[in-house]
């Protein structure tokens, strides 16, 4: 039988899992499109690091959580269009503009924030406001459940939305079938009139915005700064949870869920000071992603055709 | 000869995004209120201006130098090992076990026997995503990465607990005995024998891809494993290869530095090396040859950025910024070429015969 203080610590638990995994969550259902249209992006990781350092350094400046929260998603984007334009228009191998998106992404955000808001000229504040929890009346009052999912910040509901949305615009809109079919087969979609090129543009951009956001719910709904490199393989993880939930919303939602309980698991372990050591708890996540995307990507049979591969047009 | 020719062609290129991209970081200095004039002559000044700074480029090239062939060698059987970082840490911390606990060994015996049990420890770090991947096509990238962190905390726990000196405060392993240090180069630096290892296997690494069957095996599976498996290649065993020897480069690299530098583990030993050497291999084109010049280029920017934190104030990721630029459109310049390779273009010819004779089968 659970005890009252049982109940709440469980129910704390899984908040903290939703929170842990809702920038994982978003960027994973940015990847799951432009992976379903052909380009795989390891270079999301910096484009979630740009999405912090921007959310908290317009945040800063401007005082306004929504306009970082915008430009977070503008600079998701405009990383992307770099990228898509090395791998899709100048068809470069994909996996190494990614690495350098993320060393390029490290060195930026780094530079920045170390010259404009510690340095000797200081453009705003080093500790911004965060978004704060704020429950939806009715549904948060679901036993259980309604502290968990609807008692969080707004970035949290975004993400939930996003989830119903995304499945709906991949599995039953014309746009879903077309990102799909350049995904599959792009000679044969090109063939039917679609634009390979545009649609891979147009889904990877739409990654970034997702990564953008996902990155700056790290600075503007969770930590209330920016700290050097602070992803630190989440975007990795995204990557990983797109894959498990094979490319779709609902699994990536579900991969996402388990990835949030398995790091408020380390984080409850760490809490209980128990005689096992600190670095090893830290690496549950890590071993968990590795068994989820073996158990999960076996031979990749499900994986888009073109995946990785660039369109040449004929 | 027409490997130089290219090699010279790819150089001129290099040297073209090398200058693009420190203009580009430039105006982002200016923009920000630094002075890109002074941050960059503390960049060199502290990288090459004197014979003091050169050894320390040298230093911080071996790391890079190891790396970066073994990244070079993956990449060119298009194996996407991104795990360098953990293979590098496996291998000092291989090497920092066996350089306290062996006290009295001959260095002559020591010293290599640690290089290669270090090589052996990183090959078998990368051991189980190359596995995964042939066996059960698991993405490398993915596993690879995550290996990485595992190590991270693996070397965490190990100097934190049984690896910690007891007589320090810091979280940090027992010194090595000095048997095990590497030779010094030139007294009154820090320079170790390090380097010429680095370069003379730089070389063999050279002659074993574009001069040996082994390697004409690891490419033309990094072309197309379908032409390849045709051919009669066992294209499984010949990827399995390609990553231990990737592993076993990249830890005798993690060695090889605790050897001749750090002399004891400590965290944050890695310091994003093997990240870095996916940028030193592709600046290269992943020809080994032209990975010795362009780890020794990121060399002086990893030696230059702590001069320009301490002199300048300037974040040391900042020379991120340039390598990442410098990257990207190397790769953007080579992208036709890669096209062109011969090796590639007789696959595709060869390829599309095959095509034409089973279609004329089916016929």
């Amino acid at each position: 039988m659970f005890s009252l203080t049982g109940t709440v610590m469980i129910v704390d638990f899984f908040q903290g899992s939703v929170r842990y995994m809702t920038p994982i969550m978003l960027t994973a259902l940015g990847l799951l499109i432009a992976e379903r249209s052909g380009v795989i992006n390891i270079g999301i990781e910096g484009t979630m690091l740009v999405g912090a350092f921007t959310g908290f350094a317009v945040a800063s400046v401007t005082g306004s959580l929504w306009i970082g929260m915008l430009l977070a998603i503008l600079a998701g984007v405009l990383v992307n269009l770099i990228f898509a334009y090395a791998v899709i228009s100048l068809r470069a191998p994909q996996v190494v503009v990614g690495t350098a998106i993320n060393i390029l992404c490290l060195g930026i955000t780094g530079f920045l924030f170390r010259g404009l808001f510690t340095g000797a000229k200081v453009i705003g504040p080093v500790s911004i406001p965060t978004f704060q929890k704020f429950p939806i009346p009715l549904l948060s009052s679901i036993p259980f459940l309604g502290e968990i999912f609807f008692n969080q910040n707004i970035i949290v509901y975004m993400s939930l939305v996003a989830v119903l949305v995304i499945h709906y615009v991949l599995f039953r809109s014309a746009v879903g079938i077309k990102i799909i079919a350049v995904g599959e087969h792009p000679r044969a979609a090109e063939s039917l009139g679609i634009s390979v090129l545009k649609v891979r543009y147009l889904s990877v951009m739409f990654s970034g915005a997702m990564a953008g956001l996902g990155g700056a719910f790290l600075t503007i709904a969770h930590a209330n700064t920016f700290v050097e490199n602070m992803t630190s393989g989440r975007g990795f993880i995204a990557l990983a949870v797109s894959i498990m939930g094979r490319r779709t919303p609902i699994g990536v939602f579900l991969g996402g869920l388990l990835f949030g309980g398995a790091n408020a698991l380390q984080l409850r372990i760490q809490s209980l000071g128990l005689e096992i050591a600190y670095d090893l708890i830290l690496m549950i996540p890590y071993i968990f992603t590795i068994i989820a995307v073996t158990i999960f990507s076996r031979n990749q049979i499900d994986a888009p055709s073109s995946l990785g591969v660039p369109y040449e047009k004929s | 000869m027409s490997e130089f020719l290219d090699m010279f062609k790819s150089l001129s290129k290099a040297g073209l995004a090398i200058l693009f991209a420190f203009f580009v970081s430039g105006i982002l200095l200016l923009m920000v209120g630094y002075d890109p004039i002074s941050a960059y002559s503390a960049l060199f000044s502290s990288s090459v201006g004197s014979i003091r700074s050169v050894s320390n480029t040298l230093i911080q090239t071996s790391p890079l130098l190891f790396t970066g062939i073994a990244v070079a060698i993956a990449f060119k059987g298009k194996m996407l090992n991104v795990g360098a970082e953990g293979q590098y840490i496996a291998g000092g911390v291989t090497a920092t076990y066996l350089g306290v606990i062996l006290r009295d060994v001959n260095p002559i015996i020591l010293i290599p026997t640690i290089l290669i049990l270090s090589g052996l420890a990183g090959a078998l770090w990368i051991l189980v995503p190359a596995l995964l991947k042939v066996k059960l096509g698991v993405s490398e990238i993915i596993t690879t990465i995550m290996f990485n962190y595992i190590a991270i905390h693996t070397m965490g726990w190990l100097v934190r607990g049984p690896l910690k000196d007891q007589g320090q405060t810091a979280p940090q392993s027992e010194r090595i005995v000095e048997n095990a240090f590497l030779p010094n180069l030139l007294p009154g630096t820090r320079l170790h024998i390090g380097i010429f290892i680095a370069v003379f296997l730089a070389i063999i690494a050279f002659v074993f891809l574009y001069k040996t069957y082994y390697g004409y095996e690891i490419r033309s599976v990094g072309f197309s494993p379908l032409a390849s498996k045709v051919a009669g290649v066992k294209v499984g065993r010949t990827a399995v290869l390609t990553m231990l020897i990737s592993g076993f480069l990249a830890g005798m690299g993690g060695s090889v530095e605790l050897l001749g530098v750090a002399h004891r583990l400590y965290e944050g030993f890695d310091s994003g090396v093997g990240y870095t050497a996916i940028a030193v291999a592709i600046l290269a084109n992943c020809n080994p040859l032209g990975v010795i010049l362009s780890a020794w280029f990121f060399g002086i920017l990893q030696t230059g950025a702590g001069a320009m934190q301490r002199l300048a104030g300037i974040s040391m990721v900042f020379v991120n910024i340039i390598q990442g630029i410098v990257i990207i459109f190397v790769v953007a310049a080579n992208v036709e070429k890669t096209q062109q390779d011969k090796l590639g273009y007789r696959i595709k010819r060869w390829l599309s015969k095959k095509d034409k004779t089973i279609s004329q089968e089916v016929d």
